[in-house]
């Protein structure tokens, strides 16, 4: 089925496309439809690549959110900037700029080490998908399990450069024992246990999307490869890819906030290391601002305020990071 | 038959199966609208744009911009759950299904050479070749005919042009939108407009 859903853009159109979309690197970047298939070789050894990924230069500022117009302000809310406005996930950047939570990949390896076949697991808690980015291989399952106390509806869609395609959409139920109440209380007293599953299985290359149709500002992403030659950046921006076999290839850097190429030669000897620094390729989005005269204000829910007991978001333009973490 | 004769033949043949299958199917601009009787099929389809215009826009200014502004509903693409207005882009969506399920045989939708999903992408190499002409020239329809099936369809493909902030916004903001650059006055796609035609 992935075969024809997914094709490689021809390259001069892609370098004109490149500027315009982060979805659209990806494309750039992405195995083609035709001839992913992968040789898994038992007890496979080869080198070892490891490095580091710096984020340098302007980052666009990241989308703000009304709460008062989605559904559960108050539950949701609970991660908000205390004004009633949910931010978008935004990278805590290292003191070097170092970049976590970027997926560096090789783009073709046609046989090497076995990959793995256990699920990934996403989940929704307090209205976020947890992981924010990962990285799966062909054939490996999504298990998507809602911790919250409250109704999330899925959306998963592949990403093109003919528009997005949807894949699955379901409703994701809460356990029946988790009680929006009692996060709200001022004891909250709230357990998070996961809802009944939702499984889809992967089976082609490809950017997937996850969003909730009840709240907007809920995404996750996920590339999804035919071979286990991926990592998923650490906290220090650390990467490690292990046991590839000797051979020219493009790794690719990809992240929503920008996306980099770069041909490597790996030979025999020893572990290969290096530092790449990429630089933010997301066009121009336009920032919601709050009007002067907002009719949706925090006004709409009353007297009361929605409170960012759970993360305070703060972001900070001039320094174009998050004040005291982030995701 | 010697070889040569054989070959000239076979390549005659395969030149009237060629134009046979394909002919019909790539006559676009230059056999525009002779109707013999009644009105141009261009008129018609400028007619029909034209309600399809006005509706939008005054759906847009007088339902979505004033709701909005007086905070008694939102437009969401959304709307369903959010029980909010659909976006005006959405209603000129849904009234086009709501014509070509009456079956009468006119049909329109917008569609963009950047769609946020894919099923509002050009659905044929006609389709595309408007959608281009139109960005590069946003003044001119692009019109043609097409085959379907055993029908002739005349279609003419209208530039779409960002002409509110909000469309620009939901565009550039849009999460799954493979293009967020757009500004104000930009053809951001094409409204298509299509109804069979005795040939």
């Amino acid at each position: 089925m992935y075969e024809n859903k997914y094709q490689r853009p021809h390259h001069g159109v892609m370098k004109w496309i490149l500027f315009l979309s982060p979805v659209f690197i990806c494309l750039e970047f992405l195995l083609t439809g035709v001839g992913w298939t992968y040789e898994a070789l038992p007890g496979f050894t080869g080198k070892h690549l490891t490095g580091t990924i710096r984020l340098k230069g302007e980052i666009t500022p990241p989308k703000r959110f009304n709460l008062v117009l989605f559904s559960d302000p108050y539950y949701c809310g609970r991660i908000s900037d205390g004004r009633g406005w949910r931010i978008t996930p935004m990278p805590a950047l290292g003191e070097h700029e170092e970049l976590p939570g970027a997926v560096v990949y090789l783009e073709e390896v046609k046989k090497g080490k076995p990959g793995t076949t256990s699920p990934t697991i996403i989940q929704t808690k307090n209205c976020v998908f947890l992981p924010y980015i990962s990285a799966t291989q062909i054939g490996q399952t999504f298990h998507f399990q809602n911790w919250d106390p409250i109704q999330h509806k899925l959306a998963v869609f592949l990403t093109s450069q003919q528009g997005a395609q949807p894949l699955l959409g379901q409703n994701l139920q809460p356990h029946p024992e988790n009680r929006k109440s009692d996060f709200l209380s001022e004891e909250q007293t709230g357990l998070h246990r996961s809802g009944p599953e939702v499984q889809y299985r992967i089976d082609g290359p490809g950017i997937l999307v996850f969003r909730c149709r009840l709240h907007d500002y809920m995404e996750g992403w996920s590339v999804s490869l035919p071979h286990p030659y991926f990592s998923i950046t650490g906290k220090n921006g650390e990467f490690s890819l292990k046991d590839i076999p000797p051979g020219a290839y493009n790794l690719i850097v990809w992240h929503p906030l920008g996306a980099q190429e770069t041909s490597i030669q790996v030979g025999p000897g020893q572990t290969h290391d290096m530092n790449i620094l990429i630089t933010p390729t997301s066009p121009t989005i336009y920032a919601e601002e709050e009007p002067v005269n907002n009719p949706f204000g925090i006004d709409l829910v009353g007297d009361s305020s929605i409170v960012p007991t759970v993360e305070r978001q703060k972001w900070d333009p001039a320094r174009e990071r998050p004040i005291g973490g982030g995701s | 038959m010697p070889n040569n004769v054989k070959t000239i033949s076979c390549i005659r043949n395969s030149t009237l199966i060629f134009f046979f299958l394909f002919g019909l199917h790539t006559s676009a601009i230059g056999a525009e609208e002779a109707t013999g009787k009644g009105l141009p099929y261009r008129t018609v389809a400028d007619y029909i744009h034209d309600i399809i215009e006005a509706d939008r826009t005054l759906y847009t200014t007088h339902v979505v911009d004033r709701m909005q502004e007086t905070g008694t509903a939102i437009a969401s693409e959304g709307w369903e759950e959010r029980n909010a207005l659909p976006l005006p882009a959405q209603m000129l969506l849904l009234s086009g299904e709501r014509v070509k399920n009456k079956g009468g045989g006119l049909n329109y939708r917008l569609a963009s050479l950047w769609p946020i999903y894919k099923k509002n992408g050009p659905v044929n190499d006609f389709e595309r070749k408007g959608l281009k002409a139109v960005q590069q020239n946003p003044n001119k329809p692009y019109t043609g005919f097409i085959t379907q099936g055993r029908e002739t369809v005349y279609v003419a493909i209208y530039a779409d042009l960002a002409v509110s902030k909000s469309c620009v916004n939901c565009h550039n903001r849009h999460l799954l939108s493979p293009k967020r650059d757009q500004k104000l006055g930009d053809v951001m796609g094409g409204i298509i407009i299509s109804f069979p035609v005795k040939p």
